[in-house]
């Protein structure tokens, strides 16, 4: 956590005792609420014939923030979609490999891909709010969506979220307007509380701030920094200083000319300042890509 | 660069470890289906299709809940119902083709598709004789109505998605209704607006004018639709590079429609292909084959049929059958050909 690149620290008290909050609602008794991370075992992703990803093996630490970063079509979101069983959704995909949570391959034989999902959330590039659910309704469709049983108070969790998220003070009065009428910004905040709601070991975030403004991206990475306490999480994104601001760890992807593949990983500020490969080196220096 | 050597898998596939109990569990339901017919009361072909969705569905749902728990046992259940309902609906259909193959070969012989009916009657040997006039008659009759609607409701759909004209809501409206009109209605409008008060016979056109007037809502409907899902972005990046809006639409928005229009026509065509009604009045009759499309009578498939059935005797009906086949035929290979020429081939690397 040293090599963390911090981007504000005033509010760390409120993260303490949101960090407290999320402790207090793990599902399964005996198990800690962040598991022991997610880790990726040479990890192959085909659609068709065609090889998309060739042998990624890459591991999450429980509690880190890891950013994955390289040129368009290297395989980056390919491998985040592998990650949550997402990739299966493509009627030609297959995969070889295999994906660890907790010590358990989540493509195993008879695992509940349900749960799995339940456990790794996504937040996608494009906003997605489901249109016909109100504000609220949105923050915890996921506990209706995955019959989830909440024993607290709705409204606190409600709260809680949003305010993890980054969004409540916006949305505070308007809880039951429609989630249409937020800016692009809001919208995918609002995405994001809706994933924290259903409380995941593992935040997967497509690059969740592509579409936003400058405001909107610094929120969402105050909201990420935050996040990581209680949560592991796997970014993808084209904005580098973002990757050196957020990140713990940072991996480099690239296609050259065949199928994707992880250049390098190490911790972000290694990887910024000393890449060990050529390639790595270019790319951050902005040299291509 | 290194070559891959591991293999590409499909974990979320059901393996045959996985689908062994499932089958299992279907054959037990049989079973069980069986026997339960045999030693209560119930009886008939209805009891053996409900007890085995029953016991089917329990026995799958049985599975999931021992692997998954609950919430997949209700998922299952779900997709059983799902399923359920997909072999009710076609189950109809089924029979129906099924029946129309096996009474309607009854009748086919090589001349049938050759001949016409000016060499034998409805009670003729089923040797002789065939539908060689009706085919020409209902392709006409295709292909008139087609020509005819198609124009009117493909612009009647862009001016209600690309023009949003202030009588919008109107002709909506107007589409709408017309929908609903029965089909002998337009045979009558037809026959008193064009033949009874002028000296205009019955003839192909007249009865390509009345199908057509069924055509049109089915093919704007759905013609509507498809334009909707066509992406503003699209027409906002044609519009952005100094097009004019029919330049837009004539090349972007139409186009990227293309192969919903299609289906739409296809929908207008099976909506009419069939229609006997409207003929009765505008079509005028003919056992040989008219290539006149203005003039004279003309005969169809469905005209056939209707005749034949008329006829009633055992003969006849069996020449009805088969004219059911041969236009099932037809109106399958006009789909077939329209699918084939009007999908554009996009090659994807």
């Amino acid at each position: 956590m040293e090599t963390r690149a911090k981007m504000s620290t005033e509010n760390s008290p409120q993260t303490n005792s949101l960090a407290g909050v999320a402790a207090a609602r793990v599902r399964e008794p005996g198990t800690a609420p962040l598991g022991s991370g997610l880790e990726a075992r040479g990890v192959h992703a085909w659609f068709g014939s065609h090889l998309a990803l060739e042998n990624v093996s890459l591991d999450f630490a429980a509690g880190t923030v890891t950013a994955l970063i390289g040129p368009s079509g290297c395989g980056k979101s390919t491998f985040i979609r592998t990650l949550n069983r997402m990739h299966e959704f493509i009627p030609s995909a297959a995969m070889a490999g295999e994906v660890l949570l907790d010590g358990k391959d989540i493509y195993a034989a008879g695992t509940d891909v349900t749960r799995v999902r339940l456990q790794i959330g996504m937040v996608f590039q494009k906003p997605n709010p489901f249109p016909s659910m109100t504000i609220g309704e949105n923050v915890l469709a996921g506990l209706k969506l995955a019959q989830i049983k909440h024993d607290g108070n709705k409204d606190d969790l409600l709260e809680e979220c949003l305010t993890r998220a980054g969004l409540w003070n916006e949305v505070k009065d308007r809880l039951g307007a429609h989630a249409g009428g937020l800016s692009g910004g809001q919208q995918q905040r609002l995405c994001i509380a809706r994933s924290l709601a259903v409380n995941p070991k593992v935040l997967l975030m497509d690059e969740p701030c592509s579409a936003l403004d400058p405001g909107s991206t610094l929120r969402i990475e105050d909201t990420i920094s935050q996040l990581s306490k209680t949560m592991t999480i796997v970014i993808v994104t084209h904005n580098m200083q973002q990757a050196a601001r957020v990140s713990d760890y940072t991996a480099f992807f690239l296609a050259d000319g065949g199928p994707g593949q992880m250049i390098e990983v190490g911790p972000t500020n290694e990887m910024f300042s000393r890449p060990k490969d050529q390639r790595t080196e270019n790319y951050v220096s902005g040299r291509f890509g | 660069m290194t070559t891959t050597t591991v293999a590409p898998r499909k974990p979320w596939k059901a393996t045959k470890a996985d689908l062994y109990p499932v089958f299992g569990a279907l054959a037990l339901a049989a079973a069980l289906d069986y026997a339960v017919v045999a030693v209560t009361p119930m009886k008939g072909k209805l009891a053996y299709v409900l007890l085995f969705f029953i016991f089917g569905a329990g026995f799958q749902m049985a599975l999931k809940w021992r692997a998954l728990g609950r919430r997949a046992a209700v998922d299952s259940l779900a997709a059983s119902v799902a399923i359920a309902g997909a072999v009710i609906a076609f189950t109809p259909v089924i029979s129906l083709l099924l029946t129309t193959i096996v009474k309607g070969a009854k009748g086919i012989y090589p001349g049938f598709f050759y001949h016409d009916m000016s060499v034998a009657n409805y009670q003729s040997p089923l040797n002789q004789g065939g539908v060689v006039q009706a085919i020409v008659g209902t392709l006409y009759l295709i292909i008139l109505a087609t020509a005819i609607s198609l124009p009117l409701s493909i612009l009647t759909a862009l001016y209600l998605t690309e023009i949003r004209g202030k009588a919008s809501g109107f002709i909506q409206f107007l589409v709408q209704a017309m929908s609903g009109i029965p089909s002998v209605v337009a045979g009558i409008f037809i026959y008193s607006a064009l033949l009874l008060t002028t000296s205009l016979r019955g003839s192909t056109i007249m009865a390509a004018l009345a199908l057509a007037i069924l055509m049109i809502p089915t093919v704007t409907r759905t013609a509507q639709e498809v334009l909707l899902l066509v992406p503003q972005d699209l027409r906002e990046a044609g519009l952005a590079l100094g097009a004019t809006q029919w330049k837009t639409v004539a090349t972007i928005v139409v186009p990227a429609a293309r192969n919903g229009l299609i289906t739409a026509v296809i929908l207008g065509v099976a909506r009419i292909a069939g229609e006997t009604a409207p003929l009765l009045f505008t079509l005028g009759v003919s056992n040989k084959i008219n290539w006149n499309p203005f003039s004279g009578g003309q005969s169809a498939l469905p005209y056939y049929v209707w005749s034949g059935l008329g006829d009633g005797t055992e003969l006849g009906i069996d020449r009805a059958w088969s004219g059911i086949l041969v236009l099932l035929m037809l109106v399958l290979t006009l789909f077939v050909v329209a699918r084939v020429f009007g999908t554009r081939k996009v090659k994807i690397k």
